[in-house]
């Protein structure tokens, strides 16, 4: 049974590449049609602690399970093989 | 060699600050010239660049005399010297940390109100919770 895996993309209100990285992570979560697989959105404003805390110096950035993984907004491929690897590794 | 005026504009520190130093024995005594000024050495600059350290991480000038006897002899220093040392040790340790952390969230801030020509999300922020 698979485990939980946890996408966190951290973002800020009004950069242009953050609403575009939403879109963009939600349709690759979706294509992988995975039900371990949960997304959730970071605002920096609201947990800079966080994100501080993560490691972030930019944004858009996307955690998985609580570790900076992507600094910047991968491709489908990248991302599935980076997440096969969670889900494996689960 | 340098003379104290020199010192002074080079370290920020007034000519009665230096002097002070000597008189308290932070400094050795200070050589002369033949007209009975002083001049300091790359040593004594050295010791004053520590006093002006440890001042910023808000040392005592008594906590700071201990600490340049032991930075003079630290394998003779005494124990509670030493352990002085160590406890003044984890606080400059600790305040990197905080300081890294700070560093860290300034930086996030300042990249993402230039990573967009529109908007500052600091300001946004600010004001979306005032609404």
């Amino acid at each position: 049974m698979n485990q939980e895996v946890n996408i966190e993309l951290i973002s800020t209100f009004s950069c242009r590449r953050c609403q575009k990285a939403q879109e963009k992570v939600q349709e690759m979560i979706k294509e992988l049609n995975n039900e371990s697989v949960f997304y959730h959105e970071v605002n920096v404003i609201n947990h800079i602690d966080y994100a501080v805390q993560l490691g972030v110096l930019r944004t858009p950035a996307i955690a998985i399970n609580g570790k900076l993984v992507f600094t910047s907004l991968p491709s489908m491929a990248q991302f599935k093989k980076i997440l096969a690897r969670y889900i494996q590794a689960e | 060699m340098y003379q104290i005026g020199q010192i002074s504009r080079r370290l920020s520190l007034s000519t009665d600050t230096l002097r002070y130093y000597e008189k308290i024995k932070l400094l050795p005594a200070i050589a002369r010239n033949a007209s009975g000024l002083r001049q300091y050495s790359d040593s004594d600059v050295s010791i004053i660049k520590f006093i002006k350290r440890a001042q910023k991480m808000k040392f005592s000038l008594d906590e700071i005399g201990q600490l340049l006897n032991f930075r003079k002899s630290p394998i003779q220093a005494q124990p509670d010297v030493r352990k002085m040392a160590h406890e003044k040790l984890q606080d400059i340790s600790t305040h990197i940390q905080d300081l890294t952390v700070l560093k860290n969230e300034l930086q996030l801030l300042v990249n993402l109100c230039t990573g967009d020509k529109d908007h500052c999300p600091i300001l946004d922020g600010f004001e979306e919770e005032r609404d």
